[in-house]
């Protein structure tokens, strides 16, 4: 049934756009998001939430990793384990990370055996934008797996870009007072008119110690954060063939880490003994065609990852608990983008295939997955509406040495936007996107837990929003509101099963979320002066709707926020710059049950930075003080994990372009 | 600028909006149900509700309100002690690895005891009293001897692996190893400690993964054999104390059990319903005394002696509040009242 009404949706894509070919349609000025706006962050001209973090932006926010910025995007909330090398996890929405799609340059290298994606492992060194998009994708690049779930995150690296510059070089220092130091080198040249190629490693290290205070009743916890020492090593390389339409970026990654994990603070027991060994290795080509009439995307992609799990503090015969796991992934893809007179209207499709294999000790039979996502959709000026529509596919085979498991789902995206007023830069938009979240391999094969009888996570997701933009002389006022409503059905999640001993995947839980987004930006900018004042606002209602005799129905699902808020101000003057951003995240309840004993206050944290530039021929210096939760406020993201308190960041970077 | 200002001072003032006070707290308990609640694995969660059976009135978080402080975390064992004419409590707090004793009249704590090997936390799954000491069975396979007077760890024993539980039987401890965290290799044996010289006299070969561990009145003691979770099933054994030789197992799928008055009345998960056992006859009865198929969460069984009733524990998934309901020894209703999170031990006052 739910086949046809895609089959229909389709067909009449194609009967609007036959249609369309004859009606010549009101030209509307749609300007694609300028480069280099100043320290923007919301794409006002979008038919759906689309946010754009660029370099500068960056540079502003109190952002080490991609986790950190993305917490000023309205609806996000980054579940944030603290520390240096501390996991951090985006839910949007209260869609959970399992749902949010991570690409770098195109590329999605998937994490096959959590479906999990870990934010802090994206440095925002050289990077130079990173994009939020909900529902569909909004460049001709991606290919058809960034389709497949609801959001999308991407990040643009430096070196895939076309260096401007014969010779670039950027040189990196970083030191935290929480005994955190990073080192980056990036190095790129031209070859010749059309080759380049470039260099850039990353180091990051420290013991990580920081003191923290935890309320204990009545009492204060005070002690400090150990075993976090870290050391991590990146070093990426790649090699670019640039011709006018023509783009090849051949580009591998090398990557390995070291940590000491705190893990949670327990009271009375303050000790704990466990190491994470990482390495990952892959490969990335990717090649790009732009005329214009059309546009093409196309990428190959291998990756193998190791990862080792210790607990010196095991209680059984070995006095250890070890775990280790091999994944290897490969894969490639395309899409293909017809446009329809312009840019912004088009037709487009695109396939990828994945394969993945994990082994480990904790998987008796290792799985091995193919994937195949594909999508077909438009882009489409209608008079002054724009339709936007696209079905995608996913289709996983898993195969263990007893089982054969097929999973396969159609998720179709239709968005409407409407600007009533030719002159006036204000859309009304709208959009519905149906998405589905596979099990991952660790949801289905990890021992005794994993059960491989489970469905797809079903996600509906709709969006109702205006946006706004108007410029008076040197003031500029930008806002986006939305209204969403997302259901989510078969959640999958650990529960135990006869015991506390059997715990077991099971697709149980439904969440009904809805809330309201709201982002506004002012910015006035005179001669040498510019001043941005910027906030995003989120309101969150997501209950559990599973069960009506239950004991939580009705009540807010655990880590989400009724009530989250960024704020950023940041005045430049020549070439000073200060910023001033405040976090604003409400009470949560840990558990399922809005007890008031299951509930983690709400927090601000506020950062303060002062950052100058010297510029010298072909040179040039950045020196960024910043102070990090300025209010020095004791508080917890995660239950039982301290963030450290008032520290301060002292960044460096040397730029050399000739 | 000044709309920053202002902004700023809004959101202060909202986010210094606090919760109301917790409620008033009990002086007196002498007449209801102390509750100990496991809580949560690394959520520092551990607590004690008490339920007044005057008011009919459960009250949450009664150490923490009492103390200015958490218990700790997943507390595993409650027991109630008289030393020296005054009467208190033994908590075995697991993650935390503490004792906390506590005044069993005020519920104030008397004394931490850290239970470490160094830096390694020993993990207390138990706690014993006998002749004025406390014995704390250790998840990493020992027993600490806890002298009362000083409230220190004396001494220590090696027992098998993970053990869980211990029964006593004149000056004998019997400590059933279950081996959990050596997967799929669990250990199958009870190790008799002798108290007065607090060393180990022998061990019991049984089955795999054994956990509760009950005597009657014949010298017999009973465990539950958890099986592996897939091929092997759980089973009943029976042993005899004074020859430490399993005489029987029985093919019952039970996870909860306790002894009262020549009876066995445990929990099955075949049926999900408390069965009856008689240790006289050594004979199961078919009969249902309560049915708890309309629990979400079976987590446990007590009986209250004196006033000759049945507690059962309904965990909600083990992410919410218990509820705990009382029946007749003949298993008809009688009222139910919640407690916190994994109600894992009751006292009844």
């Amino acid at each position: 049934m739910q086949l046809k009404i895609y089959i229909s949706l389709i067909s009449c894509i194609f009967l609007f756009y036959a249609k369309s070919q004859n009606n010549d349609t009101l030209k509307v000025v749609e300007v694609l998001s300028k480069k280099d706006s100043i320290l923007k962050l919301t794409v006002i001209n979008s038919s759906v939430p689309h946010y754009i973090i660029n370099k500068d932006k960056l540079n502003e926010l109190s952002a080490e990793d991609i986790g950190d910025a993305l917490k000023y995007i309205p609806g996000t909330y980054i579940k944030d384990y603290g520390g240096i090398g501390g996991v951090k996890t985006v839910s949007y929405r209260s869609l959970g990370a399992g749902h949010t799609n991570v690409e770098v340059d195109g590329v999605i290298l998937p994490n096959t055996q959590t479906a999990v994606i870990n934010l802090s492992q994206f440095d925002v060194f050289s990077i130079t934008k990173l994009e939020m998009s909900s529902g569909q994708v909004q460049n001709h690049y991606s290919t058809a797996s960034s389709y497949v779930k609801s959001n999308l995150i991407s990040i643009y690296s430096s070196l895939f870009d076309l260096p401007t510059k014969k010779i670039n070089v950027k040189l990196m220092g970083n030191a935290s007072s929480i005994n955190a130091y990073q080192g980056g080198l990036f190095y790129q040249q031209k070859l010749s008119k059309h080759f380049s190629f470039g260099l850039q490693s990353l180091y990051h290290f420290g013991s990580g110690k920081y003191n923290f205070s935890l309320k204990n009743i009545d009492s204060t916890y005070t002690s400090e954060r150990q075993d976090s020492k870290l050391q991590n090593t990146k070093l990426k390389g790649g090699i670019s063939y640039h011709k006018k339409k023509f783009k090849i970026h051949l580009n591998s990654n090398y990557s390995t880490n070291q940590q000491k994990l705190p893990g949670a603070v327990v009271l009375y027991n303050p000790y704990n003994d466990q190491s994470l060994k990482n390495k990952i290795l892959n490969a990335t080509l990717t090649g790009q065609y732009k005329s214009k009439t059309i546009a093409i995307g196309t990428n190959l992609f291998i990756q193998k990852s190791q990862t080792l799990y210790r607990d010196n503090h095991y209680l059984n015969v070995q006095g250890f608990l070890e775990n280790q796991y091999t994944n290897g992934t490969f894969g490639g893809g395309f899409i293909f983008n017809k446009f329809l007179k312009t840019e912004t209207q088009k037709l487009f499709i695109g396939s990828d295939f994945k394969q993945a294999t994990l082994s480990g000790d904790q998987f008796e039979k290792s799985p091995v997955r193919k994937n195949i996502n594909s999508v077909i959709g438009l882009s489409k000026w209608f008079w002054r509406i724009k339709l936007q529509a696209n079905l995608s596919h996913q289709y996983i085979h898993d195969k263990t040495p007893n089982d054969t498991k097929n999973i396969s789902h159609f998720s179709p995206f239709i968005s409407l936007a409407y600007i009533p007023f030719k002159k006036q830069n204000f859309r009304i938009r709208s959009h519905y996107k149906n998405t589905y979240r596979l099990p991952s391999f660790n949801d289905l094969y990890y021992n005794s837990i994993g059960n491989s009888n489970l469905k797809a996570e079903n996600a509906r997701s709709s969006n109702i929003g205006l946006t706004y933009g108007k410029t008076i002389q040197l003031i500029t006022f930008e806002t986006t509101l939305d209204i969403y409503r997302n259901k989510i059905k078969d959640k999958i999640v650990a529960i135990p099963t006869k015991n506390l001993f059997n715990w077991s995947m099971q697709n149980i839980g439904n969440v009904l979320s809805r809330g309201i987004d709201l982002s506004l930006l002012f910015s006035f900018k005179k001669e040498s002066h510019t001043l941005v004042f910027s906030t995003s606002q989120s309101y969150n209602s997501s209950i559990d709707v599973t069960n009506k005799t239950s004991l939580t129905y009705g009540h807010q699902i655990p880590y989400t926020p009724n009530y989250n808020a960024s704020y950023t101000s940041t005045f430049s003057y020549k070439k000073y710059n200060s910023s001033l951003t405040l976090l604003h995240t409400g009470s949560r309840y840990v558990l399922n049950e809005n007890l008031p004993f299951n509930k983690l206050e709400g927090f601000i944290d506020i950062a303060l930075g002062i950052s100058r530039t010297f510029k010298l021929k072909h040179q040039s210096i950045y020196c960024k003080l910043q102070a990090v939760n300025l209010l020095n406020t004791n508080y917890e993201v995660i239950k039982s994990f301290p963030m450290p308190g008032r520290y301060y960041n002292l960044k460096i970077v040397y730029t050399f372009n000739k | 600028m000044k709309i920053l200002t202002l902004l700023l001072s809004i959101i202060l003032i909202v986010s210094c909006k606090k919760d109301p006070k917790p409620e008033i707290v009990n002086t007196q308990y002498d007449n209801g149900i102390l509750c100990m609640n496991e809580g949560l694995f690394q959520q520092n969660n551990a607590t004690l509700s008490y339920y007044d059976l005057d008011s009919n009135k459960t009250t949450l978080n009664q150490f923490s309100t009492l103390n200015g402080r958490g218990l700790g975390d997943t507390a595993n064992d409650m027991i109630e002690y008289t030393y020296l004419g005054n009467p208190y409590i033994a908590i075995a707090v697991d993650v935390s690895s503490q004792i906390e004793i506590i005044d069993a009249i005020t519920l104030k704590s008397i004394k931490q005891i850290p239970i470490f090997n160094n830096t390694n936390a020993r993990e207390p799954r138990s706690v014993k009293y006998h002749e004025n000491y406390l014995y704390s069975i250790n998840f990493d396979g020992t027993v600490s001897k806890i002298d009362l007077s000083t409230h220190t760890v004396t001494s220590l024993v090696n027992c098998g692996l993970n053990p869980e539980n211990a029964e006593l039987i004149d000056n004998k401890m019997y400590v059933v190893n279950s081996g959990g965290l050596n997967y799929p290799t669990y250990d199958n044996t009870i190790t008799v400690i002798d108290l007065n010289s607090f060393s180990v006299v022998s061990t019991i070969e049984t089955d795999i993964n054994c956990s509760s561990i009950i005597k009657d009145n014949q010298n017999e003691l009973y465990t539950i054999s958890r099986g592996d979770y897939s091929t092997i099933q759980p089973q009943l054994l029976r042993i005899n104390a004074t020859t430490n030789i399993t005489i029987q197992a029985f093919n019952i799928d039970l996870s909860s059990m306790t002894y009262y008055n020549n009876t066995i009345y445990y929990y099955d998960n075949s049926d999900q319903s408390i069965h009856t056992f008689n240790t006289t006859s050594e004979t199961e009865n078919s009969d249902i005394v309560i049915d708890c198929s309309s629990f979400q969460t079976f987590y446990g069984l007590y009986i209250n002696e004196l006033e000759q009733l049945i507690y059962l524990v309904d965990a909600n998934g083990y992410t919410n509040s218990s509820i705990i309901r009382c029946y007749t020894m003949a298993g008809s209703f009688k009222y139910e009242f919640t407690g916190g999170l994994n109600t894992g031990q009751l006292l009844f006052k």
